[in-house]
């Protein structure tokens, strides 16, 4: 599972999210797909179900949609905004 | 105070905080007296009066050092910058500056002790703008006011922040305005404060900066035209008419130098101002203050007008186009 990593911070402004990594002092934002995204990590959802909500919501091929995602996912995990739980 | 070393004092009022220096040696209150206008601390003294003044306190020493300021131990930093680092606690934030000058700031207690090395004694600007004003920023952001590094101008009531990094124009827009009329805030730093639910913007009684260029474009600073970089200029020696202490926010302005001919204010989101206040204004110390301090940045770009100015080469015409543009008398 994924959450966010306790030492980011975060505020949503206008359709975009803002973040900070305390640790790295990195500062991030995100756009619409990255919100819709994060919001749902928030949410405890797994990366299947999030997919299945990105298929429901957007015109994209599963084939797509699971590599953008799997990408994005990449990149915050490599970032330490978000880290793996059990 | 320590009433037997402490013999050299100075007093600051910010709005409504006042800030009690105390030092063992005179050039520790010098370097930050020189740094401070009169003329613009005569208007903070006079005003921001209601509900009283948050008192803070600093003590600097440089004989001997006080068993009390410890070092950081072996701690990792939680943030540095330049060679200054910081070591946050949920109560006590301490800093290290170049190496061997440390200051223990008491958060909860609103109060900041530190040692001076002899390294630093003679090293005014090291004293004023490390050592003493940046566990100034700690102090005042747990006390709900919080630093953004920008120049200010006021019209009426209405501040217009000027944010920027360093030689994008920041400090020659803000006195290009000044000189056409507004009233002048900061050309460097100002704080946000909610007051009564309201966001305020007050001033830091400095000294006005300009660097060689921005100097160049105006006549009145031609006996400085021999003195390399940035000189500290006293009010007096300015053009600045009307002084302001705080105001409410109604602009954000971030400058950026083109090359090209006619300067350009373009609209910003609240996202991309934010990203931008964030990069020139939150130090990364402890998780609590930084979070306050983004919820007061995020409150500033929703309650602002937010642009970016592409600053070209028509100085003379900035003034219209700021009218003009951010506050519709075109």
């Amino acid at each position: 599972m994924l959450k966010i990593n306790d030492k980011v911070v975060f505020r949503e402004v206008e359709d975009k999210i803002v973040l900070i990594n305390l640790e790295s002092g990195f500062y991030y934002s995100l756009n619409e797909i990255g919100c819709f995204i994060f919001k749902r990590i928030l949410k405890n959802k797994n990366p299947c179900e999030i997919l299945e909500e990105i298929k429901h919501s957007y015109d994209v091929s599963e084939e797509r949609a699971d590599q953008d995602l799997g990408e994005f996912l990449d990149t915050l995990t490599r970032e330490n905004i978000v880290v793996q739980y059990n | 105070m320590d009433e037997t070393l402490l013999r050299f004092r100075d007093e600051i009022k910010l709005n409504n905080y006042s800030v009690e220096l105390g030092a063992d040696d005179e050039r520790i209150v010098e370097a930050v007296r020189d740094w401070i206008d009169d003329g613009i601390a005569h208007h903070h003294a006079g005003g921001g009066e209601e509900g009283g003044r948050n008192g803070l306190a600093i003590e600097l020493f440089s004989g001997s050092r006080p068993t009390d300021i410890k070092g950081p131990g072996r701690r990792r930093p939680t943030a540095t910058f330049e060679d200054i680092e910081f070591y946050a606690g949920k109560n006590v934030t301490t800093l290290v500056i170049g190496g061997d000058s440390v200051v223990r700031v008491d958060l909860e207690r609103g109060t900041a002790r530190g040692f001076v090395s002899s390294a630093h004694l003679d090293s005014p600007w090291v004293i004023s703008h490390r050592i003493f004003y940046l566990p100034l920023l700690e102090l005042l952001r747990r006390r709900g006011a919080f630093y953004v590094h920008a120049g200010c101008v006021c019209r009426g009531d209405r501040c217009i922040l000027i944010c920027g990094g360093s030689g994008q124009g920041k400090s020659t827009l803000t006195y290009t305005l000044v000189r056409a009329g507004f009233s002048y805030l900061s050309d460097d730093a100002v704080f946000a404060q909610i007051r009564d639910e309201h966001l305020t913007i007050f001033s830091f009684p400095e000294k006005i900066k300009l660097d060689v260029k921005s100097r160049s474009h105006f006549p009145e600073f031609d006996p400085y035209r021999n003195e390399q970089e940035k000189v500290e200029i006293p009010l007096t020696e300015t053009k600045i008419k009307n002084v302001a202490v705080s105001g409410k926010p109604y602009a954000l302005v971030f400058t950026e130098i083109v090359d090209q001919a006619r300067s350009e204010l373009v609209p910003i989101s609240q996202s991309e101002a934010l990203l931008r206040l964030i990069r020139q204004s939150i130090t990364m110390t402890n998780q609590e203050g930084i979070e306050k301090h983004l919820d007061v940045l995020t409150r500033l770009c929703a309650e602002s007008r937010n642009f970016s100015l592409r600053f070209g080469k028509d100085i003379d015409n900035l003034p219209t186009l700021v009218r003009d543009t951010i506050f519709g008398e075109g």
